[in-house]
């Protein structure tokens, strides 16, 4: 404004210089004495300019220095009334700042509470519901555990087919004994047909006598009865010996069907174990099979088991995250208030605050060395778990 | 028989994470809130070791553990501060009241449970 303000000055007094000039040139009073009047009156407009210009800047500098005189005032006046209210505003604000953050804190401390006894309740199902999966398959130091079951009825049933095996053998013993008893039988029955070969020599020795005892006439009556009564007796040896070769046949007969039931039988019951015991094994290598995809399946509960834990173990961190923001926060409510009070209880002698000395204060109050990065003007991170000193 | 822990802090969430943390490993829990609430909770029973916070409403960890060691019964009881202070100064001033670990929070659940089997055992 006081560029154009000089320079239209400037133009109107060489305007009004050139005009006068010519005018004179134009005059009829000779053309070297107007050329001098015309300089002259020139050079009195530049001056007469100059000094207007000057004047002019002059009056422009004193009014700039009244406004700003003005304005200094103005924000002054601002300034001072900024303060009383900052002070009311503070006094206002801080107290529902303090109640916001509190509400926050205490609400998220509920919340975290209550998540972390959720949690908690969800971690112990998942690890009884593990372990007794665990104890159902592997039983690993149950009795009643799967596997120990399986192993415990295989053992068992092995038992028992080495008892049916057992008998088996005994009874193969007994009928082996049945079949040497057949030896005796023949040597019974050679000895019935001896028998009978010397009843029938004594019954001819007998004939021999009697016919002696004849031809020695009344002296041989005597030994004729002897000898006839030998004959007699020779033919009941006969008899004898034919019914012990009959009875000896008889009873061969029956020692021969009985070896050939008892073969027949133990055939079968071989046959029968044989097939037990095949039974036995197919039956224990189902369960075999079922028991190692249980112990497969252990083995995987047994790695999820593992992983759960670790991540219970991260979320357990993690959920202590609640106590350092509570400090935090409870740290700057407690300065809020304190502020608060102070602002309630100030005169004007103690109305001055020394920002130095609450900073100093406010140090010293913290908990955590979030509080303390952040207080030194560096942004905190989370903090994460320390090795713990022992003393 | 399991062996009995109190953990004493402001704080109910971490009280549960703690308790989540030992109660798996098969202690018994008693929690207090304070040092205040602590002494009023010990009832001559028998605590194998304490887990406290330093910076607590009511009575603070440090003078809670120096009262504790002011009782026949628990002046040997070992107690583990556990707190979000990590400042060598204040270790010292749980050293000197008696306490015989320093835990940084957050802690890992593993590292408590060693410490607290190793001096339950001590």
């Amino acid at each position: 404004m006081k560029r154009i303000n000089a320079r239209a000055v400037w133009t109107v007094c060489l305007a009004l210089g050139l005009a006068s000039g010519t005018a004179v040139i134009g005059a009829p009073y000779g053309t070297a004495a107007g050329l001098a009047i015309a300089a002259a009156l020139l050079l009195a407009g530049v001056i007469s300019a100059w000094q207007i210009t000057r004047l002019q800047a002059a009056r422009i500098d004193a009014v700039m220095a009244e406004q700003q005189q003005a304005c200094d005032a103005k924000l002054q006046a601002a300034a001072n009334q900024g303060i009383t209210g900052l002070e009311d505003f503070c006094a206002r604000t801080v107290p529902v700042w303090a109640r916001q953050i509190e509400t926050a804190r205490a609400e998220t401390e509920g919340s975290i509470t209550a998540l972390a006894q959720r949690f908690s309740g969800i971690s112990e199902r998942l690890y009884g519901a593990v372990a007794a999966s665990q104890q159902a398959s592997s039983g690993i130091g149950d009795e009643n555990g799967t596997i120990n079951v399986i192993e415990t009825s295989e053992r068992e049933l092995k038992t028992l087919i080495d008892t049916l095996k057992t008998a088996q053998h005994a009874r193969d013993a007994v009928f082996d004994e049945i079949r040497g008893l057949s030896r005796y039988t023949e040597e019974l029955q050679k000895m019935a047909t001896d028998v009978a070969a010397i009843a029938a020599q004594t019954n001819l020795l007998a004939l021999n006598a009697a016919i002696e005892a004849a031809r020695a006439g009344e002296a041989g009556r005597g030994f004729a009865v002897v000898a006839d009564e030998v004959r007699k007796l020779s033919g009941l040896s006969s008899d004898t010996g034919k019914k012990m070769s009959e009875k000896v046949g008889v009873i061969n007969a029956a020692m021969v069907g009985a070896c050939k039931v008892a073969e027949e039988a133990s055939a079968h019951d071989a046959q029968s174990i044989k097939n037990s015991e095949a039974t036995v094994q197919n039956v224990i290598g189902r369960f075999d099979g079922v028991a190692t995809r249980l112990s497969e399946s252990t083995e995987m509960l047994q790695k999820e088991n593992n992983g759960i834990g670790i991540e219970v173990n991260e979320v357990l961190v993690s959920l202590q995250f609640q106590d350092r923001v509570s400090q935090i926060l409870t740290q700057v409510r407690g300065n809020m208030q304190k502020l608060e009070i102070h602002l309630q209880e100030a005169n004007d002698d103690t109305r001055h605050i020394d920002a130095h000395e609450w900073l100093n204060e406010m140090h010293l109050s913290y908990a955590t060395e979030e509080q303390r990065l952040n207080h030194g003007g560096a942004q905190a991170k989370t903090a994460s778990a320390q090795e713990i000193t022992f003393f | 028989m399991a062996k009995t822990i109190m953990v004493v802090d402001d704080s109910a969430s971490l009280r549960q994470v703690v308790n989540i943390a030992l109660t798996g490993a098969g202690y018994k829990i008693i929690e207090a809130c304070d040092g205040k609430d602590a002494l009023g909770k010990l009832n001559g029973e028998k605590i194998n070791l304490i887990i406290s916070d330093v910076n607590m409403p009511n009575m603070d960890g440090i003078t809670f553990v120096k009262e504790l060691k002011k009782l026949a019964n628990y002046k040997f009881t070992p107690v583990i501060m556990l707190t979000t202070e990590s400042q060598e100064g204040k270790k010292a001033e749980g050293q000197a009241a008696g306490a015989k670990a320093w835990v940084v929070k957050p802690f890992q659940p593993a590292q408590m449970l060693a410490a607290v089997s190793k001096l339950c055992a001590a």
